[in-house]
């Protein structure tokens, strides 16, 4: 019995440690004054990589370009989920069960294979190279995942809160907006950020839907950073931690909440 | 009388307008892109002239599943998928979710944690991250340590290495979802069933496997649809870390695709491999659910 514990605690530090070490260089790299792809130790420490990044105007320009798309993204998906989410939450009608259905085969849709003729299409009504466009197709991605989250988390709030607004005198309306939408509050906060977290990590829909550098966002900027000649590696690693802290930091704060949301997708 | 009720009908269902511009903003961008593919799957479709194409059957189709290339692409997907996915974040992640329950408070806490990041880890960084991680020349993180240790350098990206070199760095990726799943789960297991195993006498091994293994059926399902179909989408951090090379070795169905539409510009084959990619990621999840269902 006593082996077989320290057997889990040895196994399970040795995992820790090797899901640490693809980032030793990230951050070795980002403090050093060299380039170098490989792992090097420096031998002082520097916040050049840092400064240089953060006054460079294109990697600047990527990152306003990435927050916006990502939250102007975020907003079209749950502006156009609330809806949906609390009609088949609270109603029962006719093609609920097929539209649910069909939501929820959108959710699991290998959307990459899409990318393809949407570029096509985009070329076609001039959608392409513009940040409209990309907004609007990250954030219809994120949709149906959305409306499946959103209902199975209304289902939780008794409809007999409503119902006691409607009897105090409340239209339906006042009564979605005074009682409904403050008790569904943390779920849509969870969305927020699992969206935007998620539209911040896309690369394959802004690498194929823009062209113009400036409308890069800093996914594809790092990208392009990385593939380009002579690269600065330590501005490039400085740059993927400035890209990748909000990420962690976000996800981590949320965590708890974010387990509980997708635990309740999942057993709906 | 009758005009009222109509009109009081009406009332009821206008809520039911809140659909529509949902549906409408999904049938234009994300319905109509699928039914795009499927159509231009069965054309000539070029990049050098998107307005101009014929209708050529299933010409495409034929055409790929005579190239070797092709064929050779799907079987990298299959041993990647059933490696990476199956193997290594459903199996390994409900063996780690379980050890993890075996642990004090806070060294759970710590090992959930790294697991997790490594999960929220943005996947373009995570491509550079494992570049650097596995370069050969000049060496990077591992072959440093093994070069410490007295083990002369590996080239992990070279033809012979480079599978097992992205099926473990989309393993580091996507271990932290199934990990989650899993904890869920063996918490939800009523605790007397693990507590009488103790009393029979159960090597933890046993337990395991006999005991909370069948238990989780419903959680290794959902955990499997999902990973699988999160491991068929997998562009981002292959493309990053070896763009589907060397000589085509980690040429995924998704990279295929990808240099098929943008480095040739057959739009018509590419889009053809798009609805292969469907049709596959479809099956799978019928079976899945199919086994959900027998129960």
């Amino acid at each position: 019995m006593k082996i077989n514990t320290i057997f889990t605690y040895i196994v399970l530090s040795i995992l820790g440690v090797f899901f640490l070490i693809p980032f030793i260089w990230l951050f070795v790299e980002s403090f050093s004054p060299i380039n170098d792809i490989g792992l090097t130790v420096p031998t002082f420490l520097t916040l050049k990589p840092f400064y240089n990044v953060l006054t460079n105007r294109v990697f600047v320009n990527s990152i306003y370009e990435g927050l916006l798309q990502s939250l102007g993204a975020t907003f079209l998906s749950l502006l156009f989920a609330v809806g949906p989410a609390y009609i088949f939450s609270r109603k029962r009608f006719k093609f609920r069960m097929p539209l649910l259905l069909g939501i929820l085969f959108l959710t699991g849709f290998p959307v990459f294979s899409l990318l393809i003729p949407e570029y096509v299409f985009y070329i076609k009504t001039t959608l392409y190279n513009s940040v409209f466009g990309v907004v609007l197709f990250l954030g219809v991605l994120n949709l149906p995942i959305d409306i499946w989250l959103l209902k199975n988390s209304f289902d939780q709030i008794p409809q007999s809160i409503e119902r006691a607004a409607f009897i105090d005198g409340a239209s339906s309306l006042k009564s979605i907006l005074y009682v409904f939408l403050p008790l569904a509050f943390p779920i849509l906060a969870v969305l927020i950020i699992l969206d935007f977290v998620i539209n911040w990590g896309n690369f394959y829909v802004p690498y194929i839907l823009l062209s113009s550098s400036h409308l890069l966002p800093i996914s594809v900027e790092i990208y392009s950073f990385f593939g380009a000649f002579n690269v600065h590696y330590n501005e490039l690693a400085a740059f993927s931690i400035i890209y990748t802290i909000p990420a962690i930091v976000l996800y981590i704060f949320s965590q708890k909440y974010m387990i509980k949301a997708l635990s309740g997708g999942i057993k709906g | 009388m009758n005009e009222l009720t109509r009109k009081y009908n009406f009332k009821k269902n206008a809520i039911f307008l809140i659909l529509v511009p949902s549906f409408i903003y999904l049938i234009i961008f994300f319905i109509y892109p699928i039914i795009l593919s499927i159509k231009y799957s069965f054309t000539n479709i070029s990049l050098y002239d998107i307005s101009h194409y014929s209708f050529v059957g299933f010409h495409n189709f034929e055409n790929l599943f005579s190239s070797s290339e092709f064929l050779r692409s799907v079987y990298i997907t299959i041993v990647f998928l059933v490696v990476s996915a199956i193997f290594g974040q459903m199996f390994m992640g409900s063996i780690i979710a379980y050890l993890l329950t075996l642990t004090k408070k806070y060294f759970r806490l710590v090992v959930t944690t790294i697991i997790l990041i490594a999960w929220a880890t943005p996947q373009v960084t995570a491509g550079i991250m494992w570049y650097s991680t596995l370069s050969y020349i000049p060496g990077g993180t591992i072959n440093y340590i093994l070069n410490h240790i007295g083990v002369a350098s590996i080239n992990f990206l070279s033809t012979k290495f480079a599978l097992y070199s992205i099926i473990i760095a989309n393993i580091w990726i996507g271990l932290g979802f199934s990990v989650l799943i899993f904890l869920g789960g063996i918490q939800g297991i009523d605790p007397s069933l693990i507590k009488s195993s103790y009393i029979d006498g159960a090597s933890p091994f046993r337990r395991f496997f006999s005991i909370i293994f069948p238990l989780l059926k419903k959680t290794i399902v959902t955990d499997l649809l999902l990973i699988t179909l999160f491991t068929f989408g997998t562009f981002t951090l292959i493309y990053v870390l070896t763009a589907g090379g060397p000589a085509r070795a980690t040429n995924l169905l998704t990279i295929y695709q990808y240099n098929t539409a943008f480095s040739v510009f057959s739009l018509g084959p590419a889009n053809a491999i798009g609805v292969i990619i469907i049709l596959m990621a479809l099956g799978i999840s019928l079976i899945y659910l199919k086994i959900i269902q027998v129960d």
